[in-house]
């Protein structure tokens, strides 16, 4: 009993300090545009000079509305969605790999998979977005990065997602790094989307040049 | 072109009305649901633009009570949701398109032009653009009689652009409609994708078809136009 009011203690204290932060984080672009506009009525400026701050303010509307609209996918993501019907996780993986391998390979990276058919718990639509959501996450920091996606065997109720990102030219990504709601949202979202369906992910062994992510998900009754 | 702009927040309605009749619109505002039903009903519009959450009466009531009389009225509905299932609620309620608030104005005004740009919805099974050709049944593709090997994806995203061919399509739309995602990726998806589409469609062809439109995202036309 104890160990769950530990966890849910902690649970509120995470969600007090995401919102926290996440408030910081839209503090920052609304004040820089707030105060660019206030600036460009004050000033008597050049129309050069008028547009630059137009074009300021812009930029800084345009990191507010990205912050929102991640933030509202946040907010989204504990909902698990229609999960009455069991996923192909291959099928998913496969069709994962095929649209993001150009990607890759554009950037000079690869995009491997082995996996043998298994049916997990889950939307399709919503797990497959988590999936892209840390993709994009490590392509971020790591633009070259190349992806290796292996099945692990399975513990009889779960199956475990494998996946390694390598890039030598990379710092390695930290717990740490992970807890900015903003500049990491995206992990948060693929976290809570695998967690609603009973599922969960975790950054593994960080060393610099690679970062190893398990995904968790139920197998299908 | 008549647009009626549905938005029962003030100051964001005189914003899109206002950038609307820059871009020479005539405008029509209402406020609510009830209100708007009445004029979309009674006045004849070119482009209906829809607010879902609205007073007296909701957007999707208001779809449902129009659609039926007004079966070729385009509908951009906007929403605060970004749930993929919000979307296909709006999509299968009769909106032609979804935009997601917070939006941008070039964002809004690129859909606008698309819809209003759009003729009878597509339903023939070879779409063609000068000496492209799409089949979607047999879905093979080709260019002056020569077969073009596509991934599902590339087919997809073709498809798109062929059935808005002549209009300006932002990235936004293409990872909606192609993607299926709801958000702006960072990733470079879209300009990789339509990369490798150029190399197999275009390719030493001529005239080239697709044409980036800077600042806001592609378009397939015979006629080069803002391209970079």
């Amino acid at each position: 009993m104890s160990g769950m009011s530990e966890f849910t203690a902690k649970e509120a204290a995470d969600q007090g300090g995401f919102v926290s932060d996440a408030l910081h984080k839209l503090s920052q672009p609304l004040t820089a545009l707030q105060c660019s506009l206030e600036l460009s009525l004050i000033r008597d400026q050049t129309s050069a000079e008028f547009r630059a701050s137009v074009e300021a303010a812009l930029e800084n509307a345009d990191r507010l509305r990205q912050s929102l609209l991640l933030l509202r996918e946040l907010s989204d993501a504990d909902d698990p969605g229609d999960i009455s019907a069991p996923i192909d996780l291959q099928h998913l993986l496969q069709e994962l790999r095929e649209d993001l391998l150009p990607v890759f390979e554009s950037a000079g990276g690869q995009f491997d998979m082995t996996c043998h058919p298994v049916r997990v718990r889950g939307n399709a639509a919503r797990l497959t977005r988590a999936f892209f959501y840390l993709i994009e996450y490590v392509l971020r920091g790591s633009p070259r990065a190349s992806l290796s996606v292996r099945l692990q065997p399975t513990n009889g109720r779960q199956v475990k997602i494998r996946m390694v990102f390598s890039d030598a030219g990379s710092a390695a990504v930290s717990e740490d790094d992970l807890s900015d709601p903003v500049s990491a949202g995206e992990v948060e979202i693929a976290r809570r989307t695998f967690r609603a369906v009973g599922g969960d992910l975790a950054l593994v062994d960080p060393v610099a040049g690679q970062s190893v992510w398990i995904a968790g998900l139920q197998l299908a009754e | 072109m008549r647009v009626l702009v549905v938005e029962d927040d003030a100051p964001l309605a005189s914003f899109v009305r206002k950038g609307l009749e820059a871009e020479h619109y005539a405008v029509d505002v209402a406020p609510d649901g009830e209100q708007a039903r009445r004029m979309a009903l009674e006045s004849e519009y070119d482009l209906l633009v829809l607010d879902l959450n609205l007073p007296k009466l909701d957007g999707i009531g208001v779809l449902s009570s129009i659609r039926p009389k007004k079966p070729s009225l385009p509908v951009l509905v906007l929403t605060a949701r970004s749930r993929v299932e919000d979307r296909v609620q709006s999509l299968d309620s009769g909106a032609d398109d979804c935009l997601i608030k917070p939006f941008s104005f070039t964002e809004l005004s690129a859909r606008v032009r698309a819809l209003l740009r759009r003729g009878p919805r597509t339903v023939e099974t070879v779409l063609r653009v000068a000496d492209l050709e799409l089949d979607r049944v047999e879905r093979k593709v080709e260019r002056a009689g020569k077969n073009i090997e596509l991934t599902s994806k590339e087919f997809a995203l073709l498809e798109y652009l062929m059935r808005n061919a002549g209009r300006r399509v932002t990235r936004a739309m293409i990872v909606e409609h192609v993607w299926n995602l709801s958000f702006d990726t960072t990733t470079n998806i879209v300009d990789v994708y339509i990369n490798y589409l150029r190399k197999k469609v275009d390719g030493d062809h001529s005239p080239h078809l697709i044409h980036t439109v800077r600042g806001v995202g592609y378009e397939l036309s015979c006629h080069a136009e803002a391209t970079a």
